[in-house]
């Protein structure tokens, strides 16, 4: 496959939230309010991206049998990086995602990308790929519960409050709920994916 | 919060890591195909756990803030307690069953998630030892009681946009519904 090819297979076909069911957590726990959504995204994309090219110049340095430890490594470095420079810059932003930015380390879409390619330029179109495919997804679900929610839609007051918000969908269970009926409904309009059933086949 | 069914309750019903912290998904929907595999998987995690949590408590004694220590240290942790365990299992007679989910065990965001979640629940001294173990169980009993429910879904004639993880998280939501009975808004 070319390097466009790649890229758009991580936003459509290999989604990590609607085909591969990957990266759920976040999904659920930070959706609540669509930005943060993006937000966290965002910068697990950008996590993965600079640990992806760490790995690659890393990797001649480093023997084949501890590369997986050295990915770990590398994305706990970058993790705790972001963390403290968001801490400056961001601190709100911070305290609104807690501990799921901490959580990026173990997300299972970011451990499943963290693989070992010859060419740089592969590597990083299918992260990227799949980054802007999670932070979408994220979006989406975002949207969905902020609206129902809160009656807000990127902050901005929809309902005028003649109508109580629907505040379940704002909580973990309606979380649930809700990513269960968006991915049957992905589901019923492009078909059912065949399940990956565990993180990177080689052993993760 | 620091008494022992205190912390119980807190971790098992009224902030179930799974159902209304929204952590390890990844684990409830890989490992609840049969309720043979969901036990084995809660094992596992549960003795990951306490050890994970023997070794913050023990640091604790020497770093006195535990806001200090983060991230990357909660990862040596729990990386040190994953593979103590994944020695163990391998020296007895059935852990060889055990130990195939260890691996996984590590990646599992319950692990890194419930020692990240310390201080926010306000536990310290032995009782984050008593948070490690509540956690476990928790765990345990919704990995076990999808896989029963699971199951029975198999049986059932499910649309097929439904099939597969939509179903099971909605089959989630409704129990995480009825667990939050147990909070007092």
């Amino acid at each position: 496959m070319t390097v466009i090819q790649e890229f758009l297979a991580g936003i459509f076909g290999n989604n990590p939230v609607f085909r591969l069911s990957l990266g759920l957590v976040p999904a659920i726990g930070v959706t609540a309010v669509a930005l943060n959504g993006v937000f966290l995204g965002i910068l697990t994309t950008v996590v993965l991206i600079a640990s992806l090219i760490t790995a690659w110049i890393l990797r001649h340095y480093v023997p084949e049998g501890s590369w997986q430890i050295m990915d770990i490594a590398l994305l706990a470095v970058f993790t705790a990086l972001a963390q403290r420079i968001l801490v400056l810059y961001y601190p709100v932003m911070v305290v609104e995602l807690g501990i799921y930015i901490p959580l990026i380390v173990v997300n299972a879409f970011v451990l499943f990308r963290m693989e070992h390619n010859s060419k740089l330029t592969i590597s990083i179109a299918q992260g990227l790929g799949m980054g802007i495919g999670f932070t979408l997804s994220l979006f989406i679900i975002g949207v969905v519960r902020e609206f129902l929610g809160m009656g807000t839609l990127l902050g901005n007051t929809i309902l005028s409050g003649n109508m109580p918000p629907f505040s379940l969908a704002a909580a973990v269970p309606g979380g649930f709920l809700i990513l269960g009926l968006l991915l049957a409904l992905v589901n019923a309009v492009f078909g059912s994916p065949q399940e990956v059933d565990e993180v990177g086949a080689d052993g993760q | 919060m620091n008494s022992g069914l205190e912390i119980l309750a807190d971790a098992v019903l009224a902030n179930n890591l799974v159902l209304l912290q929204g952590l390890g998904l990844y684990a409830l929907t890989r490992y609840t195909k049969d309720v043979r595999s969901a036990f084995e998987s809660s094992i596992a995690m549960f003795a990951v756990l306490f050890t994970a949590t023997l070794l913050v408590w023990a640091a604790e004694a020497f770093v006195p803030v535990l806001y200090a220590l983060d991230l990357p240290f909660y990862l040596l942790v729990a990386a040190a307690s994953a593979f103590f365990w994944n020695f163990v299992f391998a020296k007895m007679p059935l852990g060889e069953r055990i130990d195939r989910t260890l691996p996984g065990a590590l990646f599992n965001s319950i692990l890194v998630g419930a020692l990240l979640l310390l201080p926010e629940r306000g536990v310290f001294g032995s009782g984050i030892v008593g948070y490690g173990l509540s956690a476990g169980l928790g765990y345990g009993l919704v990995l076990v009681v999808m896989a029963g429910i699971r199951e029975r879904l198999n049986l059932s004639p499910v649309p097929k946009p439904f099939q597969g993880i939509p179903i099971l998280l909605i089959t989630v939501g409704l129990l995480a519904l009825s667990f939050m009975g147990f909070r007092i808004q």
